[in-house]
């Protein structure tokens, strides 16, 4: 009987032959592709929400033959390289004509591969490692890249702390961590610095061997660009072991997670990221504001959001990402993923992040990076400077 | 009966030759299918029927037949009660588009035919048992082929056939070493990890190794190998490792040997993400641009082959060993089996194929990452193993596509808020599915010990027994 | 050498801190194992879920509730999957009930998933023994020195339970030769809830000790501590209490010495190094004793 329930159950395999169609008609379906949980959760959801209020802000894209409602599909890659085929594939199979995402590298280049075969273009948001888009050629970013995060925090290190020797931390078997501790490495060294790296492996929690190493080698500066699950660590047992070493780290560390762990330290925690919540220019206050209204409506939205209303700059990012999504759809004038392939490449908008256009391999062009440090007496952010690779 | 016999194998035999036929000639039908679009309906659907027309011979002058497919099939799917018979016909043909597989699937025909042919005229029972089974394995693969063209080669049922396949063959292979030896190994996603990479390593195209292998120089490895000599490479490599393993751990008992092994999958995973490896692993950074398969038919004949090598072994004198080994070591020993030697060869034969495994792994997620290969990896296959029953080769690859299906896609509906109406259904977030996937594993392994065959194997003579049996009787158990 | 000892001193006071976690943790594996020959895959989860329970009761309840009733959930907690997932299969082969516990595993970590939303939590601050402290030059929570303090008067006070009261003096049978026991009138039910309590009690304290140390709780955030206090049990001896203590000490100043000299990306890698050295060499561990299988 067992047998036969197994043998019926395994032949059902079969009956579902659903091509799931392409939304209803007068809808477009936009994909979402974004990790909910796992290392990059909490950036995940951040990023998710700025698309989300996006939508709210523009739900309808009006096209030469009629308004179409922008349905929404979201999906979880679970930070994880091995989830990205199945997850990919099921936005595919939703109909989907664009896609956003992702938060984290590694599972934006795991996706690539999917995402090009069904011909979908896909719009990297906050993924900053180069090969992202590089061989990719329908993946396009809307961010800077690491080579250029990275040389902006070497010069940040050398010119605002003096440094001449640092000390780098990375996650083993992470291409962001790894790949930008590369270009910092590089640039840091090519103004004739001197910088000792180490990796640790997932699942660590003590990090006062690393951080002792690094006190120990003479380092003046620790870069750190890790994921904020082990931020948190890292900063917590900076701090508890008396290490008064100041911390660079990229993107990945603009969010609550830091100021909580920093706040009542005396740590100078310094970030480069892509937009400053204090910018006073009319797109970007904007909005802040209505993005914050939008969140302290419901307390859901502010629990994803770590849980205070600080705007995080990957929210900002996503707003951007959606409305360049949007862009493209006018300006092919069809949902069709083809027309959109066609047209990608010539699509420009005036973001709250700056001004995007996309240039070579499909990454927008930007030249400023923002540096902002932790004020940890009030538990916010304070921006320090513009930062561009030329100084 | 015979003759019945003699002419269905006469007719798939000219079937397989039709499709051989076209499977050498489609490539050049495409042109002559643009020039069949009927004419009369230009002027009702102009734009859209230009802009088709446009883009796929576009795409075919930029040598891009993926995008000239996918235009052309939206095109046909919109207008093809417009198309003239002749252009029909041709599409038709068109559509069993990909050459190697169709002749492959020629061939699975053809060795039908012969089945039927010997099952009518030879009357010995050991033909007879094996032709059967082939039949319905090619019924079995027929139906993917026809699946992977209506559903589409993206949709998330190819999606589960294909991860399945790919899973169906490890978990018989660790049934091989778990169930049909006894040595409880948890080693296994170490040997998918050295499959994986070797095949990677050794078949990224030579044109993008610079770009995969940036931080590194570009990589010592500058030229690529043919898929197939890969997977092979992927399989002896990990077979290598195993034999190296095996020399210190085979002698550890059961608790100590799975302990063991584990540990030595967490030390080669250590391994391949040390940096100073870079150049031949590259590291931390994922490995991609590889040759990948294009159709679910390529995993399904690799792991089909692969799974009837172990079921042939183990009906041999060294499958009788390896379960005279598991029921009783001491006796087994004493009845002259060496109990070394047939250990190492189950271990070495089991990791060849979980490197194979690895290796079509590789290529379904098209990247590879070390990161990934934890020990949950192996739990999950131990798992599908279970449930299959430990000892049964039909019951793991049964329980490996009812896993993966429920766990990628008949389950996830569980993580998506819904709404009734305006009530919002409690419970349903991201995170469910794998909680109610957890507790049906957890009631499997409790109550259904034996797992969906147990220890026996799926037959269809016991299968016709037991329907004629409830046919007969009533009050059997079935 | 001063200089070598204060470069040094934090390496070698992050592995004593961290020895003594994983011994409170290796003596619950070790003990279930000399009982039941079971390794209980889920006592790492269940090391993780009394961390998350004080995270989620510290927010709404204060300290001297919290803590208690902590330690009272994880023992019940213990006790259940006992009940649930091992009993049934007591006389099932060896490796079913392992898959069970593997199972139990593998569903503990998604319920916490779930609940969690996966992202870390901040361990609540206990007071006291997360204040800092210095010790030479190096500065170090008040927790480094509590932990091996309070590991072995927790280890004295287990070994004189199991050396002079009746409940030890049946642990101790029932280890020796399980149907012999069973025979003999003890009530086997009774010994294993009473290991299993004990081990998930010290499960509890370990995980305040632990996270009071490295804050960040994450749904897997007890799976290598976990894997690697079963390493020490194996390495000291599997069946013996003082051995699995001085196991995880061993490995955990070692694996901090890995680090100091440089070689980080294998300290997890060479934990298990150590592991299959001591069991090819030294099978039953450094004060296991040998088991003769009689034919």
């Amino acid at each position: 009987m067992k047998k036969l329930i197994a043998l019926v159950l395994s032949l059902m395999l079969f009956l579902p032959v659903v091509a799931l169609g392409e939304g209803v008609a007068g809808e477009i379906v936009i994909g979402i592709y974004e990790p909910a949980s796992g290392i990059n959760g909490a950036g995940g959801k951040q990023e998710t929400l700025g698309i989300y209020y996006a939508n709210a802000v523009a739900p309808t894209v009006k096209l030469s033959d009629g308004i179409y409602t922008v349905k929404l599909v979201e999906v979880d890659n679970q930070s994880s390289n091995d989830k990205a085929v199945s997850a990919a594939t099921q936005l595919v199979s939703a109909g989907a004509s664009i896609v956003l995402g992702s938060y984290g590298s590694g599972v934006s280049i795991a996706a690539a591969p999917t995402f090009d075969a069904a011909g979908v273009v896909a719009i990297g948001v906050s993924c900053t490692n180069p090969q992202v888009t590089a061989g990719n050629p329908l993946y396009y970013r809307i961010c800077y890249l690491d080579p250029f995060q990275g040389t902006v925090l070497a010069n940040f290190a050398i010119d605002e702390f003096s440094a001449k020797k640092a000390y780098t931390l990375a996650q083993l078997g992470n291409d962001y961590d790894v790949g930008l501790a590369h270009y910092f490495t590089e640039a840091f060294k090519a103004r004739g610095g001197e910088v000792t790296g180490e990796t640790f492996p997932l699942g660590t929690s003590d990090f006062t061997a690393y951080l002792t190493k690094a006190v120990n080698e003479g380092a003046q500066v620790i870069f750190a660009p890790t994921s904020t699950e082990f931020a948190a660590q890292i900063i917590t047992q900076a701090a508890a072991n008396g290490i008064k070493l100041p911390i660079l780290a990229g993107d990945t560390w603009d969010s609550p997670v830091i100021l909580e762990a920093a706040k009542g330290t005396d740590l100078a925690v310094s970030v480069s990221t892509f937009f400053d919540e204090g910018d006073t220019s009319s797109l970007a206050a904007e909005f802040v504001t209505g993005f914050k209204a939008w969140l302290n409506q419901n307390p859901e939205k502010l629990a994803n959001n770590g849980g205070t209303d600080i705007v995080a700059a990957v929210s900002a990012l996503g707003y951007d990402a959606y409305m360049v999504a949007l862009e493209a759809l006018k300006l092919a004038d069809s949902g069709e993923r083809d027309d959109i392939a066609d047209i990608m490449a010539d699509v420009t908008f005036d973001g709250v992040t700056g001004k995007i256009v996309f240039g070579e391999n499909g990454d927008a062009v930007r030249n400023q990076a923002f540096i902002i440090k932790s004020d940890n007496e009030l538990g916010a952010w304070q921006f320090v400077k513009v930062q561009s690779v030329a100084e | 009966m015979k003759v019945f016999k003699i002419i269905l194998a006469a007719l798939l035999v000219i079937l397989a030759l039709v499709i051989t036929a076209s499977a050498l000639t489609t490539r050049d039908i495409l042109p002559a299918l643009l020039e069949r679009m009927d004419p009369e309906n230009l002027a009702a659907h102009d734009a859209a029927m230009q802009k088709a027309k446009d883009r796929v011979t576009t795409a075919l002058s930029e040598n891009n037949p993926e995008r000239a497919q996918r235009s052309l099939d939206r095109y046909i799917n919109g207008f093809s009660a417009q198309l003239t018979l002749s252009g029909r016909v041709g599409y038709d043909l068109f559509f069993f588009r990909n050459g190697p597989s169709m002749l492959a699937l020629a061939l699975f025909l053809a060795v039908a035919a012969a089945g039927l042919i010997a099952h009518a005229l030879d009357r010995s029972s050991k033909v007879r048992k094996l032709v059967l089974p082939a039949i319905l394995i090619t019924v079995l693969y027929v139906g993917v082929y026809i699946m992977e063209n209506i559903a589409g080669a993206n949709s998330m049922l190819m999606t589960v056939l294909k991860k399945g396949a790919i899973y169906a063959l490890i978990a018989v292979s660790m049934n091989l070493l778990n169930g049909f030896t006894g040595l409880f190994s948890l080693g296994q996603a170490g040997f998918m990890l050295i499959g994986a990479y070797t095949y990677a390593i050794f078949s990224i195209e030579t044109q993008s190794r610079a770009q995969v292998y940036q931080y590194y120089a570009g990589g010592i490895i500058q030229f690529q190998l043919p898929a197939l000599l890969s997977i092979a490479l992927a399989g002896l490599a990990a077979a290598l490792f195993a034999f190296l393993i095996g020399w210190p751990v085979l002698r550890l008992k059961s608790d100590y040997l799975a302990i063991a092994t584990l540990g030595f999958a967490e030390i080669i995973r250590a391994i391949f993400q040390y940096d100073g490896l870079g150049p031949l692993t590259n590291g931390s950074n994922l490995l991609r641009k590889f040759t990948v398969f294009e159709t679910a038919l390529f995993p399904f004949a690799v792991a089909g082959v692969c799974i009837a090598l172990i079921a042939l072994l183990i009906h041999s004198t060294y499958g009788r060993s390896f379960k005279a080994i598991r029921d009783d070591e001491v006796a087994a020993e004493a009845m002259g089996i060496n109990l070394y030697a047939h250990k190492q060869m189950a271990f070495v034969i089991s990791s060849f194929f979980a490197g194979v495994g690895g290796a079509l792994l590789a290529m379904y997620q098209t990247t590879v990452q070390a990161a990934a290969f934890t020990s949950a990896m192996t739990y999950e296959i131990l798992l599908i193993v279970v449930i299959g029953g430990m000892g049964s080769i039909s019951g793991s690859v049964i329980a490996s596509f009812l896993f993966v299906a429920a766990s990628e896609w008949w389950l996830r509906f569980l993580d998506n808020e819904t709404m009734l109406g305006s009530f919002r259904v409690p419970l349903l977030r991201s995170g469910f599915r794998m909680v109610v996937f957890s507790v049906v594993i957890m009631a499997v392994v409790l109550f259904y010990r034996k797992g969906i065959m147990g220890d026996r194997e799926l037959s269809l003579g016991r299968f016709r027994r037991g329907l004629s049996r409830r046919k007969k009787g009533g009050a059997q158990d079935g | 050498m001063t200089e070598f000892i204060s470069a040094n001193l934090p390496y070698l006071l992050a592995g004593i801190s961290v020895g003594g976690q994983y011994a409170l943790i290796a003596i619950g594996y070790t003990m279930v194992y000399g009982i039941l020959r079971l390794i209980n895959f889920a006592h790492g989860d269940i090391f993780t879920v009394a961390a998350y329970c004080m995270v989620y009761m510290n927010a709404t309840m204060p300290l001297y509730i919290s803590l208690p009733l902590t330690i009272v959930f994880t023992v019940v907690l213990g006790l259940a999957v006992e009940r649930v997932a091992y009993k049934p299969l007591r006389d099932a082969p060896r490796m079913s009930i392992m898959i069970s516990a593997i199972g139990v595993s593998y569903l503990l970590q998604n319920l916490m998933w779930y609940v969690t939303g996966g992202l870390a939590q901040q361990y609540p601050t206990i007071p006291w023994i997360s204040s800092t402290i210095s010790i030479y030059t190096a500065t170090t929570k008040m927790v480094t020195l509590v932990t091996p303090v309070l590991t072995l008067v927790l280890v004295v006070l287990l070994v004189q339970l199991i050396k002079h009261t009746k409940i030890g003096m049946a642990m101790r049978a029932v280890s020796r030769d399980f149907e012999t026991s069973r025979l003999m009138g003890i009530k086997i039910n009774r010994v294993i809830s009473v290991t299993f309590a004990i081990g998930s009690f010290l499960a509890a304290v370990g995980s305040m000790l632990y996270f009071s140390n490295y804050t960040a709780v994450t749904p897997t955030a007890g799976a290598m501590p976990g894997l690697k206090a079963f390493v020490a049990a194996v390495f000291g001896g599997i069946g013996s209490i003082p051995g699995a203590v001085i196991g995880a000490f061993i490995i955990g100043i070692a694996e901090n010495i890995i680090k100091a000299l440089g070689w980080t990306a294998f300290s997890d890698a060479f934990t298990f190094a150590l592991l299959i050295v001591i069991l090819i060499f030294k099978p039953t561990g450094l004060f296991g004793e040998a088991i003769h299988e009689k034919v």
